[in-house]
């Protein structure tokens, strides 16, 4: 073979072997899309929504693996505000109603015992999203006890606001809540150790009918009323994680508790620091397009809670100029940290430090921030809290160096134009 | 303790027992320390009123602390009362007698027993059959002050009983004392 010929077989195979120019395209042409779509105002007038946990709720939907997934999702608190919306409409918020979640939808030929991998695709976010002080809720809540909303305007770019002049929050979509139902066994077993800590004073949600859906399973005459789990806190299905880093391109890894999984989504967020600290990010009503995939028998690498993976996405997280602070488990002589109040400790009070307390070094971080940002950057203090609650991860530095853990926030400045 | 100060931490006094082992309580730290006049969105002429009488509580009994808590809705509104999220609201007295018997459109909350501590032709100032009579004197002692301007009155409706510390104010009869449960709670303090 003439040495040009040679070089154009060669160039001719590694094209075969590489472009994507020859991959097989018939799976796209030919795909199908499950579509669960929104009805009603909100979620007590919708059959494709629920606000509770029970594997005798009945799916809405089946779609096969593989197979496009659609889901019309409302706001974390199934709310009707909107961009004129006041500080005392964050008062009357009703805990029955949270989080108001589409599905679930029946994933053919998953048992339980498999992985649901599921891959976001898209967010396509509402034009109007909320950021809210709920007071006595949050990471600083014995700190800013009135009540705040910043209401936002969204694209598909950026997010602004008039309660936060110059500043703009680039859109990082994800599912606020994602997961599988749960089966018998484990209600039982979270429905127990959630009421031995509310025995114990922590703070446990413990089944309510009133405002519950579906109301046949969960309402005050439902099958289950009194077993129907409260979506607030996230389990080892997944539900509220509030994980920033689940973008659009991640695969998050749910456990199937029952055939079929369950599969759910719901409570959007445009956008969030990690902490979520204000206790709500850019909350959503959004329309969310996932696939999913059968991963056989792996649900017992599973104990802890999900698991999600990806690639690049990582990196579009990260600021293009920050300014960050330290925080390390100390405190005032005489301060008992809210979230300790419920150990009725005696001890913890006169300490000036606390050991290996990630929790009171996050607390030490933020409030620095806080304070950074409002000497700095001419915030009110709770214009900060809203702005770290969106914009600004907190991150663990050390777990080892005894007795001062470390914990990092982390502002992106790019996003403060003023 | 003069009467205004009487009202420090009335919202706690009130919540406190009830949610002492509440799985409320993150929210129930506001709604413990601030005397809320719940409205909703889709009544304008209550949310009005609530304003006036906010307005009016905190002039008179400032440790209420009182302000307004606007509900999405007259069901959330419903749901708030039935299951000890709030502790007052202003309901049109159509709306507010049909939750009363557990009436359409208030079927699934059922009958919920509600006392009146004032109202006016159109609205009812209401709240549970819990509420302690200490704080419903105080309250319909301070809202009468305005009774010509506002149009409040308590007595007069069949349809839902007044609140027995509103009906000792309206009798004339004295403060009634703060409960025990009151007392250890002030106490704690």
């Amino acid at each position: 073979m003439r040495p040009q010929f040679r070089v154009l077989a060669a160039g001719l195979a590694a094209a075969l072997l590489s472009a994507p120019l020859w991959a097989d395209t018939t799976d796209v042409k030919t795909q199908s899309i499950v579509r669960v779509a929104k009805k009603g105002a909100h979620c007590v007038n919708d059959p494709n929504c629920i606000n509770r946990y029970h594997p005798a709720i009945p799916a809405v939907a089946r779609a096969k693996p593989g197979q496009l997934i659609i889901f019309e999702t409302r706001d974390a608190l199934d709310s009707n505000l909107n961009a004129t919306s006041e500080p005392k409409d964050v008062t009357a918020i009703d805990l029955n109603l949270v989080h108001p979640i589409t599905g679930p939808v029946h994933i053919e030929g998953a048992k339980r015992g498999d992985v649901l991998a599921v891959t976001l695709i898209d967010v396509d976010p509402d034009e109007y999203g909320y950021t809210t002080v709920v007071p006595g809720f949050g990471f600083l809540r014995d700190l800013f006890p009135k009540p705040y909303i910043a209401n936002w305007k969204l694209n598909r770019m950026e997010a602004v606001s008039d309660q936060l002049p110059g500043v703009a929050i680039p859109m990082n979509g994800f599912m606020g809540t994602v997961g599988t139902m749960p089966g018998y066994p484990e209600v039982d077993a979270w429905l127990k150790r959630e009421n031995d800590l509310g025995a114990a004073g922590g703070i446990a949600l413990p089944p309510q009918p009133t405002g519950a859906r579906p109301d046949a399973v969960c309402g005050p005459n439902g099958s289950h009323k009194d077993k129907c789990l409260r979506t607030i806190p996230p389990r080892e299905n997944g539900g509220n994680m509030d994980i920033k880093q689940m973008v659009v391109g991640t695969t998050l890894l749910l456990p199937c508790y029952v055939d079929g999984c369950g599969f759910f989504v719901g409570d959007v967020h445009y956008a969030q620091g990690d902490g979520e600290v204000a206790g709500t990010a850019i909350e959503i009503g959004a329309v969310v397009t996932v696939r999913t995939e059968i991963r056989k028998g792996m649900a017992s690498l599973m104990k802890s809670g999900p698991h999600f993976e990806g690639g690049s996405q990582l990196k579009k997280l990260e600021p293009d100029r920050f300014h960050a602070t330290v925080g390390y488990p100390t405190k005032a002589e005489g301060e008992i940290p809210p979230y300790t109040t419920y150990l009725d400790s005696k001890k913890i009070a006169p300490l000036g430090n606390l050991s290996e307390d990630l929790t009171l070094a996050a607390r030490r971080s933020l409030i620095e921030m806080i304070d950074w940002l409002v000497a700095t950057k001419g915030f009110s203090r709770e214009q900060a809290y809203v702005f770290t609650s969106v914009a600004c991860d907190m991150r663990i530095g050390n777990v080892v160096d005894v007795p001062n853990y470390a914990v990092s926030t982390i502002c992106p400045l790019e996003t403060i134009k003023r | 303790m003069n009467r205004r100060q009487a009202f420090a931490l009335l919202a706690g006094l009130v919540v406190g027992p009830a949610f002492a082992h509440s799985p409320y309580r993150q929210w129930a730290v506001f709604r413990q320390r601030f005397l809320l006049v719940t409205t909703t969105r889709d009544d304008k002429g209550a949310d009005d009123l609530g304003e006036e009488i906010a307005r009016i509580v905190l002039a008179q009994l400032p440790d209420s602390r009182a302000q307004v808590s606007r509900a999405r809705d007259w069901s959330v509104l419903a749901s708030l009362l039935t299951t000890k999220q709030t502790e007052l609201a202003v309901m049109a007295k159509e709306r507010s007698a049909a939750l009363y018997k557990g009436e359409t459109p208030y079927q699934d909350f059922g009958p919920s027993p509600l006392r009146v501590i004032v109202q006016t032709d159109r609205y009812r100032l209401v709240c549970r059959d819990d509420f302690p009579v200490h704080h419903a004197y105080l309250l319909c002692e301070a809202l009468m002050e305005e009774k010509e301007v506002q149009g409040f009155s308590v007595l007069g409706d069949s349809v839902i009983p007044a609140h027995p510390g509103a009906m000792a104010y309206m009798r004339g009869d004295k403060l009634p004392p703060a409960s025990e449960n009151e007392k250890e709670i002030r106490r704690a303090q």
